[in-house]
């Protein structure tokens, strides 16, 4: 699986970031997030729905968030 | 894949559902060529520069005689392509601008009226704004007169502006060739020709 390390980054790149890496997917493969901050677990998942993909983990932990998304289409 | 500056640079852009890293990527290999750089030309230059155009061709042998704020001082009197042609990547590092090469462009853009397929034609005058896709029919085309007066500053930057959006509309294949009509400084699209 596809894994994109977003921790450093701050919305909106945080999203911008996840969606060029979703481009590079074929439509049912699935990209592992790793996130940190409440702001980007809300946004990069609303994001991803907006877009036609299916957020099929949100795992929200201590440090760090790890979500996954299947790309659409 | 864009460079880690050119992800900053485009944020925005790739934000865009329409345009997404794919869209810019594609801006960044387009080329298009501008005929006419009086002020809406160079303003539509300089925004179809940020858009992040790879490849701008400039096509005006008239001296500056309007220094724009794209312009130094020292451009006073230049062809207005050359001055533009040095003014552009200052603005973005990834433009590459230039006199017409022998291979065709990708999309034309005319200040005068001429046009034809693969061209966007801008027209300006006062404070009129005339925006159109080269393929507009004859009759409809036949009532596009470049206007009398030269553009006031502001309808100049508008005009540019505009201009701009319709060709990165067009590189993106968002839209096929239609006529807007700047209402009140807004776009408006008038309805396709019956003729």
């Amino acid at each position: 699986m596809t894994r994109i390390d977003i921790r450093a980054h701050v919305c909106p790149m945080t999203w911008v970031r996840v969606k060029l890496a979703l481009e590079q997917l074929a439509p049912g493969d699935e990209l592992e997030v790793l996130l940190a901050g409440d702001e980007p677990m809300r946004n990069v998942p609303r994001s991803a729905e907006s877009e036609g993909h299916a957020v099929t983990l949100r795992q929200p932990g201590e440090g760090h968030h790890v979500i996954r998304i299947r790309k659409g289409g | 894949m864009l460079a880690e500056d050119q992800i900053e640079r485009y944020a925005r852009h790739v934000l865009l559902r329409e345009v997404g890293g794919a869209g810019q990527r594609r801006l960044l290999a387009s080329c298009v060529r501008i005929h006419g750089l009086d002020a809406p030309g160079a303003w539509a230059a300089a925004y179809l520069a940020l858009a992040g155009v790879g490849r701008i061709e400039l096509d005006d042998p008239h001296p500056v005689d309007d220094l724009l704020p794209l312009l130094d001082p020292e451009d006073m009197g230049r062809p207005r392509a050359v001055a533009l042609a040095r003014a552009l990547p200052a603005w973005n590092p990834d433009v590459h601008a230039g006199p017409p090469l022998d291979r065709a462009p990708d999309l034309v853009l005319r200040r005068d009226g001429a046009g034809g397929g693969g061209t966007v034609i801008l027209l300006a005058g006062g404070a009129e704004v005339l925006v159109a896709g080269g393929e507009t029919c004859a009759v409809c085309r036949s009532a596009l007169r470049p206007p009398a007066s030269d553009p006031d500053p502001a309808a100049a930057v508008l005009a540019g502006s505009v201009a701009a959006s319709e060709v990165v509309v067009r590189l993106l294949g968002l839209s096929g060739p239609r006529l807007l009509r700047l209402s009140g400084g807004r776009p408006v699209e008038v309805p396709p020709c019956r003729h």
